[in-house]
């Protein structure tokens, strides 16, 4: 093994690595000088793989051969999937056992594959800059990241021939890049990170107090992103070329827009308005148009507006008020678009401290740990917290929480577990994730078998011991306590579980597992689009005098031209997802209204009003 | 495990906070340098464990000898909560509904069910105050029987042994209503 450790951000979007030097954290550039490394694959033929900007630059011309944001499919299982997880340029699938996979030409890959790539390339990268064999890492990954997930960036790691020496949340390492060096004072700071990357928002609440970074509280989504914006406005941009052209877009042409969206997206950060320019997009048809910022923020406002419950949530759990807090660091690129600023600054009622590069303070921060472990650097003190609450199944379908979320890690519980009846040889427990009463609507890490020694009902002690390590990973030990013997056990997940009757389920969806997923992305739009309909006729109706005789038109109209988009045999899901937008966008002062009423009634009958 | 023997603290029904955290802290620099894992699980655990009020007088009553077969009676709703628990599982169903119907609402549906939204609010509101009242109630019974904690006899454990079995009821209560007023008033 060797001494020096290095530090590394897998990011959805990018990734970095970096080391301590002389003292300091420094992040590691590419023979070109890029310090980002962008996180895509690219599967040329059987014997060439290419990595970051190759592989990105390769997207437009291979789209189906390009895979990027593999992060969202970490430690996940297919049916786990939403629709909006699969419309990529690349083809996701269904492995025989449930597990998704990239099917590529001549390689069928996963993501832990596609992070391994990754990770291998930033390994020599540093070996090459070190002039130094390097085996060792701390690895960041999204606060929010359940035990599946950084189990899985574990394993992509090793794969990579890196051992990893400590897995950290991406917000506590941005604020330990933030902290390091004003750590001197006594002076308590509270701060929160803001964490808002390509594929996960995550939002942590620290304390800072001399040598103790203490996390108070962490929440979260693995599933919300800039990639989703890029997404919404491919999707806003690809129906205007079509209404323009009279044609749909194949799926190359999709790509390119992606790629152009992605472009101006960061553009309209600085710029009001910015042109997309597709020459000669198809034969002689070339596309032209000027994109303005208050397009993007219409947007982006649904899937941004998300994150709000969560800072919320988090402040909640960190028992502080709003005013509290000392500082809000931004973290992820996302973070750069105005708007998403905008909505800080009212949540946090303060202006976001903007001292950290947003791309890169996740890398310095992993560094840092690495220098702490490999003792370069003074020992400062991280207690960390476990995102998720952890349980076990108990009769009647409840989670029992056996360690509650933000609980500083690593830490154990125990449980007793006697037979229920005479002679019981094994006993299953489910064990989950999640902060949900019933035990269905939380995240299954898997099952566990507790052995018993054969003995009357009741005889049988089997003590269980839960622990979750320092990478917020969980062991679990159990002690049978009248033989005193303990036994290892291993969590089984679905796609550990070899049954015959669970491979037979799962054949028979994966067959049909994507076509099932249109299918219900299909009617889950088509009800969205009928309640909303229903809702937009009965607030006509309540508020009737209450409109201008346009603002009723432009309503009707919308609701008339969604009732003859859904009387379509062939429904397009885009179309009426625009048509949703639209509505919901003017039937916003609608909706203003009736909370208003709601509110005065609500006073009214309290004898306020 | 004794959580206050770890935490370098008195046992007793209450404990101070910010005396803890200072403890916690100087206990987790003085471990984290000899890189001991297991036992800073345990330090963990144990800090957690005493910031739970149900959970630190249940390790407050076994290191007196009153074990966990003992308070099995946790089971079952105490007599002078039985009252509550009635009022607040038709309260809990009403609102449970509402919530998940509401998941997927639009920003439109979600403005024509504000009145209901409201209602319910208001519901879970009073309870709030019935809860605090008791709460507060509970909190004068604890102040008592921390004071007189120094000397320990028979009388004292059982009182709180009973005053346990309530707890775990209404601790559980407050999370559970607060996640529901939580989640009500982001919709509104």
């Amino acid at each position: 093994m060797s001494d020096v450790i290095i530090g590394i951000d897998l990011g959805t979007t990018n990734s970095a690595v970096g080391v301590v030097d002389c003292g300091f954290p420094v992040l590691i550039p590419d023979h070109e000088g890029h310090r980002l490394f962008p996180s895509f694959y690219f599967n040329r033929s059987r014997e060439q793989i290419e990595v970051g900007h190759v592989a990105k630059r390769a997207r437009g011309a291979r789209p189906e051969r390009v895979v990027y944001s593999a992060k969202r499919f970490m430690g996940r299982v297919f049916g786990d999937l939403r629709t909006e997880d699969v419309e990529l340029s690349y083809p996701v699938e269904c492995g025989d056992k449930g597990e998704i996979i990239f099917d590529l030409g001549e390689a069928r890959i996963g993501a832990e594959d596609v992070s391994a790539a990754i990770l291998s390339k930033l390994k020599k990268q540093a070996e090459a800059y070190l002039n130094l064999v390097v085996d060792r890492a701390v690895i960041t990954v999204p606060a929010y990241f359940n035990d599946g997930q950084r189990k899985a960036t574990k394993r992509a790691a090793e794969m990579a021939g890196l051992k990893v020496e400590r897995i950290i949340n991406e917000p506590t390492a941005a604020a330990l890049a933030y902290g390091l060096g004003r750590n001197e004072s006594d002076e308590k700071l509270k701060i929160a990170v803001y964490d808002l990357g390509g594929g996960t928002f995550d939002i942590s609440i620290l304390e800072l107090s001399g040598s103790v970074f203490e996390v108070l509280a962490t929440n979260g989504n693995t599933k919300l992103g800039g990639d989703d914006i890029d997404l919404a406005l491919r999707d806003y941009l690809c129906l205007k070329i079509e209404e323009s052209l009279g044609d749909k877009l194949t799926d190359s042409e999709k790509a390119l827009v992606l790629e152009n969206a992605e472009r101006l997206k960061c553009l309209l950060s600085n710029e009001h308005e910015v042109e997309l320019s597709l020459p000669f997009l198809r034969d002689s048809y070339s596309y032209q148009y000027t994109l303005r910022r208050s397009e993007l923020d219409k947007l982006s406002a649904e899937i941004l507006e998300k994150t709000r419950e969560h800072c919320y949530r988090a402040m909640r759990d960190a028992k502080l008020r709003v005013d509290e807090i000392d500082k809000v660091l931004l973290v992820g690129g996302q973070t750069r678009m105005p708007f998403v600023r905008e909505l800080i600054k009212e949540i946090f009622d303060q202006e976001p401290d903007t001292s950290i590069n947003p791309d890169e303070a996740v890398a310095v921060g992993a560094t840092v740990q690495a220098g702490i472990l490999s003792g370069q650097l003074q020992n400062m003190v991280l207690l960390d917290v476990t995102p998720l609450s952890l349980g076990i199944e108990t009769f009647g379908g409840l989670m029992n929480v056996l360690i509650p979320r933000n609980s500083t890690i690593p830490t154990k519980q125990g449980e007793l577990f006697t037979n229920a009846v005479d002679g019981q040889k094994l006993m299953k427990i489910s064990v989950l994730q999640g902060e949900r009463e019933l035990a269905k609507d939380n995240w299954r890490l898997g099952e566990l078998e507790i052995p018993f020694s054969a003995g009357s009902r009741g005889s049988a002690r089997v003590g269980v011991q839960f622990e979750i390590d320092q990478d917020g990973i969980l062991h679990v030990l159990a002690r049978d306590t009248t033989t005193g013997q303990d036994v290892k056990l291993e969590l089984k997940s679905a796609v550990d579980v070899s049954d015959d009757e669970v491979e037979k389920m799962v054949a028979e969806s994966v067959e049909h597992a994507l076509d099932d997923m249109k299918a219900r992305q299909s009617v889950e739009v088509t009800m969205k689009a009928q309640r909303q309909i229903e809702a937009a006729m009965k607030a006509l109706a309540l508020l009737g005098d209450g409109l201008t005789e346009n603002e009723k038109e432009q309503i009707l109209q919308l609701v008339h031209r969604l009732q003859e988009e859904l009387k379509k045999d062939e429904q397009t899901v885009s179309v009426i997802k625009q048509l949703l937008l639209e509505l919901e966008e003017r039937a916003k002062p609608m909706a203003e209204k009736l909370m208003e009423q709601a509110l005065d009634l609500a006073l009214e009958k309290k004898g306020v009003l | 495990m004794n959580a206050f023997k770890i935490l370098e603290v008195t046992p007793s029904p209450i404990v101070d906070f910010e005396e803890l955290k200072t403890s916690f802290h100087r206990l987790s620099e003085k471990l984290r340098s000899n890189h001991t894992d297991g036992d800073v699980a345990e330090l963990n655990q144990a800090y957690e464990l005493l910031q739970n009020r149900p959970n630190r007088l249940k390790a407050l009553l076994a290191i007196n000898g009153v074990s966990e077969n003992q308070l099995t009676g946790a089971k079952k709703v105490p007599e002078p909560m039985a009252d509550l628990c009635m009022l607040i599982g038709g309260i809990w169903h009403d609102v449970d509904l509402f919530l998940k119907d509401a998941e997927n609402y639009t920003n439109l549906e979600r403005a024509l069910a504000a009145t209901k939204a409201l209602d319910l609010l208001d519901k879970l509101q009073d309870l709030q105050q019935k809860l605090m009242i008791k709460s507060t109630e509970m909190h004068k019974q604890l102040e008592t029987l921390n004071v007189k904690w120094k000397e320990v006899d028979a009388v004292l454990l059982n009182e709180l042994k009973n005053f346990y079995l309530e707890d775990v009821y209404l601790s559980k209560w407050m999370e559970q209503l607060d996640e529901r007023m939580f989640r009500l008033s982001q919709m509104v």
